[in-house]
């Protein structure tokens, strides 16, 4: 039985939600050494149904930080490795020719990667844009059309895209519209000395340490359900609103770094993943109510992408977590 | 009864505290800056009033300063009326009890029963009970630190300012302003060329008004300048005064008290300066002494101008003995005995009224008597081209003493419509009974006087008697008589004259009646007599010392020196400026000055050696503009005469 069968997903107490994160948390660690934010955020992003794009060199354990989501949440896994031969059909699956043992010849849908649970879309811009958008369109749209047949994909659905910042020749980046549909951007940095030499330990004996299955799939969707009940009150969603705005160069009252180098700001999308995130976030405190807090400390992954530096800013370098910094600063509580 | 654990109250009881605790701290911290820059404003005001004011700070002054502490109060208050919403306090209270949006939370869903929102609400129970009050100091920690320390400056400041003077030393305003008279003249003399140019004689004479104006105000401000600088170079050693309130004017005082209470203070306040004008209105005036020593100046000046007419006549004479000489050589170029003799009688009539007595000590030098003067005429044989030569010398020096007629009548109408100040009528009777007669009659009656004896000397000429028989002597006793004295004294030995000073006809007839003639009888006989007791008439009205001494002594020696000239016009000047009369006086001056040299420059028939001596007898009596060089030379007479002692 695939998750995606999974029945309605039971009602949880906040103190429940918490104690499940932080199994799932654990279960991941103990294969993943560091990356506590990304873990955190990919796991944020999996409650609130978002999807995660992962930004790093190769070599940090990128994969192996989605393989062991998935198998901490008991969910199927599927990677796709986006090479630019990649075709749609690739991913989504399509239709064969199939002879029974009868003789006789039928279409038999043959499923893409895409039909897992999480699915770890590797080096997501060396893909054609062709391929790129059926694929960030499963994302959106939590269904693909195979030879005119549409096809739900299975709940929960979560893809963690990555990309290397480095290897751009003979990329195809993400455009912007490609971009926000990503809940969280994450950044994988490079591992302290003291997670190097954890990783080492764990990875150079003769047993591996392996993820063990924290939660399942309805239980993921319960936990998303109780999130999305958690209490804000106004102010706090009018700060995340006044975040947004403050991206917007044209907006009166932008900071001054926004007028500077921003292009175009962040979308509703997100304001929402704000809201979601800190949402999360609150549950995660032990708080049944979203606060201006929260909404400051997931600013950055939610925002950073959807942040479009103009050429000011991309021909100084400008790092979009700087302008966000900035427009935390001018946007008090 | 359990309570509820999902109960609103504690919360807004919280809430509530919240906004109390805030209006206080508020209007706590309101009081402070208040009082910050209440103490700021105070210091500033205490600074500005020691720096800026004569008198400094006072105890009168301490009100005003603690007035400036209601600043204070005013800003508590507003810092208390402000309005403070629940829901503004409890989001204040979150945040500053790192709450993470509870109470806000549970306020803004308290009608919400779902379970989750119950739940809610009792977390947020349990943060209800926090202390607002050290979330919402009352007021800052240094602020008392920073308010003490403003509270010492100002203290400071006064203390500074009753102890020390660190304010201004007393302005003098109306001297200490920039002077910008000079900038003004020279744009009223530009703005009178394009008025001269335009033949606006309207425009140029208020234009000359104005300079005048300006000219006395000058004048007046540089008295008042000198006179400030005097009582502070007196007032500097003395210690500073004890602390008064500042007192009313005070009548106007003698500067002797003026003195003593300068050495009380040595600061000059406003009311100072008032007196100062008050002082210098009531008893700087023109008196009759200083009015004397104007009027001598005027007659020495005039003296000096009958001097050298003495020498331009002495001149003519040998121009014409030069001229007889060369008439004896060439007698064909020259008229006739009779006809040159009358012509030059006719001429000598017109002769200036000032050297009267030298025409007439010449006319007794070439004639004693008519048949004497008629062979000295035979005997210089005066050709018709000499006498031509010596009608115009004549003209020329009748010209010159008409002008110096009008010179000496303006100036004495000038000093006697300006130097009387504040009373001109009854001052002007004052001084015309010190001179005798008023000027003007007085030289009415010297000119008749003057063309009596001329007319006396014509008929001895001719032959015939004189008409008057107070000439006792003789024409010959009156030739020699004239021939070995002084010349006559001109107008002003007659004016001041210690004599009866009513009947100025007595005295010209009491002159003229010594058997002599007027000028030798007035030269010789009470010449000096009049001149030391005009001097001590001088000394005796003048409170004045020092140089003017020697000024006095001066007089009636002719020119005066250099030096003594200036000491004399800045005496004048000094004394008489809040009358107004230097700056007037010296207008008129320059302004005759301007004019005779004017005359002299555009007359292209002088002589040179008139020109010479009218060019030397304006410098040599203009105020400090003489040269020593250029001095007349002093008359014989009266150069060894003794100064009078006061």
């Amino acid at each position: 039985m695939h998750a995606h069968d999974a029945p309605n997903p039971p009602e949880m107490s906040p103190d429940q939600f918490r104690e499940v994160f932080q199994r799932i948390e654990t279960s991941i660690h103990r294969v993943v050494v560091g990356m506590d934010e990304v873990v955190r955020g990919c796991l944020m992003g999996l409650v609130a149904g978002g999807n995660v794009l992962l930004e790093g060199v190769p070599g940090l354990g990128k994969t192996l930080l989605v393989k062991s989501i998935g198998d901490a949440l008991s969910l199927s896994f599927a990677r796709i490795q986006f090479t630019p031969d990649l075709m749609p059909a690739d991913i989504t699956g399509t239709k064969l020719v199939v002879e029974d043992e009868h003789g006789r010849k039928s279409f038999q849908l043959h499923r893409g990667p895409v039909f897992h649970n999480v699915v770890l879309a590797d080096e997501v811009n060396r893909a054609t844009p062709k391929t790129q958008s059926a694929m960030l369109e499963a994302m959106q749209e939590r269904q693909v059309t195979i030879l005119g047949e549409t096809l739900q994909l299975p709940r929960p659905f979560f893809v963690v895209a990555t990309q290397n910042p480095l290897e751009m020749d003979g990329t195809y980046p993400l455009p912007e519209a490609q971009l926000d549909r990503f809940f969280f951007k994450l950044t994988v940095d490079f591992p302290g000395l003291q997670d190097l030499r954890t990783i080492l330990d764990r990875t150079t004996k003769r047993e591996a340490p392996q993820v063990t299955s924290a939660c399942d799939g309805p239980t993921l969707l319960a936990m998303g359900q109780l999130a999305r009940d958690v209490m804000v009150k106004q102010e706090v969603v009018d700060y995340a609103i006044r975040l947004v705005l403050a991206t917007h160069p044209e907006i009166d009252g932008a900071p001054a770094i926004t007028q500077q180098y921003v292009r175009y700001g962040a979308s509703p999308r997100g304001a929402q993943a704000m809201l979601l995130a800190a949402k999360i976030r609150a549950l995660l405190e032990g708080r049944v109510n979203a606060s201006h807090a929260d909404i400051e400390a997931i600013a950055r992954p939610a925002l950073r992408h959807r942040v479009i530096l103009n050429f000011e800013g991309e021909a100084e370098g400008v790092p979009a977590d700087h302008v966000v910094a900035q427009i935390l600063s001018a946007v008090r509580p | 009864m359990t309570r509820d654990p999902a109960s609103i109250e504690p919360i807004a009881r919280a809430a509530a505290r919240a906004v109390a605790r805030w209006r206080l701290a508020r209007a706590v911290k309101a009081a402070e800056w208040g009082l910050g820059l209440g103490l700021v404003g105070a210091v500033l005001t205490a600074a500005a009033i020691e720096m800026a004011t004569f008198e400094g700070l006072a105890w009168a002054h301490v009100p005003v300063l603690a007035s400036w502490l209601l600043l204070g109060v005013v800003f508590a208050a507003v810092g208390a009326l402000r309005p403070v919403t629940t829901r503004r306090a409890v989001h204040e209270l979150d945040q500053r009890a790192g709450l993470d949006d509870r109470l806000g939370t549970a306020l803004a869903f308290a009608d919400d029963e779902s379970p989750l929102a119950r739940f809610q609400r009792a977390d947020a129970a349990r943060f209800a009970g926090v202390d607002v009050a050290p979330l919402f100091p009352l007021g800052t920690r240094r602020a008392p630190l920073a308010l003490l320390g403003l509270l010492l400056l100002l203290v400071g400041v006064f203390a500074a300012g009753r102890v020390f003077d660190l304010g201004p030393r007393p302005p003098a305003p109306v001297v200490e302003l920039p002077d910008e008279a000079d900038d003004l003249l020279a744009a009223i003399e530009a703005e009178k060329e394009v008025l001269l140019a335009r033949g606006d004689k309207e425009g140029v004479r208020l234009l000359d008004d104005m300079s005048k104006e300006i000219k006395r105000i000058q004048v007046r401000r540089k008295e008042l300048k000198r006179r400030i600088a005097e009582r502070q170079k007196e007032a500097a050693p003395a210690a500073p005064p004890p602390e008064s309130e500042p007192e009313p004017l005070p009548p106007p005082e003698t500067p002797k008290e003026d003195a003593a209470k300068d050495e009380r203070s040595d600061l000059i306040t406003a009311a100072d300066l008032e007196r100062l004008e008050a002082d210098t209105l009531d008893n700087v005036q023109m008196t009759d002494a200083q009015m004397g020593e104007l009027v001598s100046e005027l007659f020495t000046s005039t003296r000096t101008a009958k001097a050298m007419n003495e020498e331009f006549h002495h001149h003519v004479e040998h121009e014409l003995d030069a001229m007889t000489t060369e008439r004896n050589r060439n007698p064909s170029m020259f008229g006739t005995k009779a006809s040159a003799s009358e012509q030059f009688n006719d001429k000598m009539e017109s002769t200036d009224m000032l050297n009267l007595g030298a025409q007439s000590d010449r006319l007794s030098d070439g004639a004693g008597d008519t048949e004497s003067k008629g062979m000295d005429m035979v005997k210089r044989d005066l050709s018709a081209e000499s006498m031509a030569a010596h009608d115009s010398a004549h003209d020329m020096q009748h010209s010159f003493n008409e002008f110096l007629q009008d010179f000496v009548k303006d100036m004495q109408q000038t000093v006697a419509e300006t130097a009387l100040g504040k009373k001109p009528g009854k001052n002007a009777r004052e001084v015309r009974t010190n001179a005798g007669t008023p000027m003007a009659d007085k030289r009415n009656a010297m000119e008749e006087a003057g063309f009596e004896e001329m007319g006396d000397m014509k008929r001895a000429e001719s032959g015939g008697a004189p008409p008057e028989p107070a000439s006792q002597g003789s024409g010959g006793e009156s030739s020699d008589s004239a021939q070995s004295g002084p010349p006559p004294d001109d107008l002003s030995d007659m004016q001041l004259t210690d004599g009866d000073p009513g009947d100025t006809s007595n005295a010209v007839k009491a002159d003229s009646s010594g058997g002599k003639t007027s000028a030798g009888a007035s030269g010789a006989g009470s010449g000096d007599a009049s001149q030391q007791g005009r001097s001590s008439t001088l000394m005796g009205l003048a409170r004045l010392d020092g140089p003017l001494d020697e000024v006095l002594g001066a007089m009636g020696e002719g020119a005066l020196p250099t030096e003594e000239r200036k000491q004399l016009f800045e005496r004048l000047a000094r004394h008489s400026v809040q009358a107004g009369l230097a700056s007037e006086a010296d207008d008129v001056l320059l302004d005759y000055f301007e004019q005779a040299e004017e005359l002299i420059s555009e007359e292209e028939e002088l002589s040179p050696l008139f020109r010479d001596y009218a060019t030397s007898y304006f410098e040599a009596i203009r105020p400090g503009g003489a040269r020593s060089d250029a001095r007349p030379r002093r008359t014989q007479s009266t150069g060894d005469e003794p100064r009078p002692v006061p």
